[in-house]
């Protein structure tokens, strides 16, 4: 009992708190990304670990004494104490015994271990105007059908559901041709390239010392005033391939679906545009006991001030 | 000079502190006068064992400094009678500045030579004076009148805030510091977050609670958080020294006498509360400062043009930049000894909008942009982007202009006439 009441004091609860911010404040030095530090630490620090279920039993231990509490049930701070320590576990158990599988596929092709990409339905408009260099083209939906060993299931960007091969859903999609480029002999396929949002161009580095920048054509230039925006047909869409050796430029060329170009030694042919997706695969217990943290650390933020109210009033 | 200045400078702000301590905590007057002497000493002697400081060690003091500062925010919050509390204070408050003092009194020195040594300890040798003549000044003085022992602390960290630091801490905020510090972290916590949560983060996907987590990794988010660090502290020791109980008054007869101990009551109250007011008011104004900083004016020179004849013709994209990035651009040009201001600027819809740098209503001292809006010198009205064009109010009073291709051309009377009519004849927007 001494023990649980040492562990649920406020200046425990301050040194764990002292302590992982002393942490966190000496990787700021010399540590472009100190909270990477730490997420590193709490994977191999056997000590970051223990401070961490410490903090945790900390806030377990006071939710207990004010749930318990002789005057008054105090729900919210209880509510909030128990979510926190919720947060804390689940981001200690998430970081350790996470384990990530990300899958770049089209429809029909296999997944992993059993799985296959069925069908996949995307927001994606046919005709897309962009204006200045903001993007502000984003999907809004995309769902895919996935076989599962003979299930069919429905797979979201959010909320993730659980499969086969741990909780799934989609983090990415994206409209791109297979590309074939043949330099000298040497010869590269390209695949589910990141080419949207249809005004940014993405860089591959070929074969030696050769590079391919790839993106979107516009089709149209519109202009009003001194605004530009540019149109990009996503139906039948064209790219702009330009290969460079080093600065020099071999071969610049808008090109469509299935159309071949060589010149330089070089041979590039192009597939048909095909809509892609990322599917993600988590196995992680701890997701679910960080989102009983998230969720009960929002309600209790609305019950914590109501307890203050009533506590006042007493 | 600034040999001399600087040292006796440093030592009069140590001295202060440690002057306050002494003040409340007089039954330790001792041991702080002791354990400061011994900070002081410490921080030279780092400062000499590793000069020229640099690389770790200058990041780790520039760290120090801006975290101590908060920590003695925060040990008010803890603070009791014990000595230990104005030890750590001490501590906290004098060893980083002591170090860079000792390293800028060598830097001097390795410039101009060995005299800089004998100036700075007279420097050092005045500040200490003034100690000794302050602390016999002040022994009849109370100061626990005026600070509690959370108080003093609340009052010390204002007063590290406003004056503490040398070499480049004072010539950055704590706040601003705070705020990009604590925006670094939150951004990859709420990255890592998301992806624990298994939210979606490919470019091209986003959902609710995308956008919502993203709010907590947000500049704004992050300055909120700084101002209740900084506003906790004070407002909780003053609710505390609001909540102090009234003195028992009932069992006295005498009206006055009771009104007597109420009187004292309240002054003690006043007097309590104001520096901690002061504190307050300390942490609103380097809030927002820090907040301007997130957002800086922008008031570009006005570029000279010369009328062809009639007409004065304005470059929309030449040397000057293009006038599709949204900054507010003023131009001036000469007229029977006057000098007359515009301001060229395009709208978020894609107008280029001309008008004189002067509205209707205020002395014509012109515009500066901060972000999606201008703001008026003389009355610091924001007027939105938007309604650049627009007549009336503070808003800047339009003026006929073409445009030409990549040529925005005025009538150099229209200006002039537009310009008397509403500014007046005997005012100029001229410098």
């Amino acid at each position: 009992m001494k023990l649980v009441r040492i562990i649920s004091s406020g200046k425990f609860g301050l040194l764990l708190l002292a302590l992982l911010s002393g942490t966190y404040l000496s990787l700021t030095f010399g540590n472009e990304d100190p909270w990477f530090g730490m997420v590193e630490l709490m994977k191999s620090s056997f000590l970051m670990q223990c401070s961490m279920v410490l903090f945790s039993l900390h806030f377990i231990c006071k939710s207990i004494y004010s749930v318990m509490n002789i005057k008054m049930k105090r729900l919210g701070s209880g509510l909030l104490f128990i979510s926190l320590s919720l947060i804390i576990l689940g981001i200690l158990f998430s970081v350790i015994f996470r384990d990530m599988e990300k899958h770049r596929v089209n429809v029909n092709d296999n997944i992993d271990k059993g799985l296959k990409l069925v069908s996949l339905d995307l927001d994606m408009p046919g005709e897309v105007l962009i204006v200045g260099e903001e993007n502000s083209f984003t999907l809004n939906k995309a769902d895919a059908v996935i076989d599962d060993r003979g299930k069919q299931l429905h797979l979201k960007a959010f909320p993730f559901i659980r499969t086969s091969s741990g909780y799934g859903y989609i983090n990415d999609a994206g409209l791109s041709p297979n590309i074939d480029v043949t330099i000298s002999g040497q010869s590269i396929t390209m695949k589910r390239l990141d080419l949207l949002p249809p005004n940014k161009s993405m860089s591959v580095p070929i074969v030696t010392d050769h590079s391919m920048e790839i993106g979107f054509a516009a089709d149209r230039e519109i202009k009003k005033g001194r605004l530009t925006a540019l149109h990009y047909n996503l139906q039948s869409p064209g790219y702009r391939i330009v290969i460079k050796r080093s600065d020099e430029v071999l071969l610049d060329e808008v090109m469509q679906d299935n159309m071949t170009k060589e010149g330089n030694n070089i041979l590039v042919k192009i597939g048909a545009t095909e809509k892609w997706v990322e599917i993600v695969f988590v196995n992680s217990r701890a997701v679910l006991i960080l989102y009983m943290g998230v969720i009960g650390l929002l309600i209790g933020m609305v019950l914590y001030p109501v307890e203050i109210y009533y506590r006042l009033r007493a | 000079m600034t040999s001399f200045f600087i040292p006796f400078r440093e030592i009069v702000e140590f001295s202060l502190i440690v002057l306050l301590l002494t003040g409340v905590y007089k039954d330790h007057k001792k041991s702080l006068i002791g354990s400061a002497v011994l900070v002081l000493i410490t921080g030279g002697l780092i400062s000499l064992a590793n000069y020229p400081i640099s690389g770790f060690l200058e990041k780790a003091f520039t760290g120090f400094m801006f975290y101590s500062f908060l920590m003695i925010l925060f040990l008010s919050l803890v603070s009791r009678g014990n000595v230990i509390y104005p030890v750590i204070c001490t501590f906290l408050a004098l060893l980083v500045p002591s170090a860079q003092l000792t390293s800028i009194i060598m830097d001097e020195a390795s410039l101009k030579g060995g005299s800089v040594y004998v100036y700075a300890l007279l420097g050092i040798l005045a500040g200490i004076l003034f100690f000794v003549i302050a602390l016999r000044l002040m022994s009849g003085f109370n100061f626990k009148r005026f600070f509690g022992t959370e108080g003093v602390m609340v009052f010390i960290s204002a007063f590290c805030f406003l004056f503490g630091g040398l070499k480049e801490f004072s010539t950055s905020s704590v706040i601003t510091a705070l705020q990009q510090g604590l925006q670094r972290f939150l951004t990859s916590f709420v990255i890592n977050l998301k992806e624990l949560l298994l939210v979606p983060q490919g470019r091209m996907i986003t959902t609710a609670l995308d956008d919502t987590l993203s709010f907590f990794g947000s500049a704004r988010f992050a300055m909120a958080v700084t101002a209740l660090i900084l506003f906790i502290p004070p407002v909780y020791v003053f609710i505390k020294l609001l909540f102090t109980p009234e003195p028992e008054t009932e069992g006295i007869e005498v009206n006055a006498e009771r009104r007597k101990i109420v009187a004292v009551y309240l002054d003690d109250l006043i007097r309590k509360g104001t520096p901690l007011l002061f504190a307050f008011l300390v942490s609103i104004v380097m809030l927002h400062s820090a907040n301007l900083a997130m957002n800086p004016k922008y008031d570009p020179e006005p570029i000279p043009v010369v009328a062809d004849g009639e007409i004065i013709t304005i470059g929309l994209s030449d040397k000057y930049g293009d006038i599709s990035d949204g900054r507010i651009r003023k131009y001036s040009f000469r007229h029977k000894g006057s000098v007359y201001r515009m301001i060229v600027m395009m709208r978020p819809d894609g107008e280029v909008v001309a008008a004189l740098d002067a509205c209707e209503i205020c002395p014509p001292t012109g515009y500066v942009q901060r972000g999606e809006h201008i703001i008026c010198k003389y009355c610091s009205t924001p007027i939105p982007v938007q309604s650049l064009g627009q007549s009336g109010g503070c808003n800047p009073i339009p003026v006929q202009y073409q445009i030409e291709g990549n040529n925005l051309t005025m009538i150099k009377d229209d200006i002039v006439h537009t310009h008397d009519k509403w500014v007046g004849k005997d005012v100029r927007t001229g410098h």
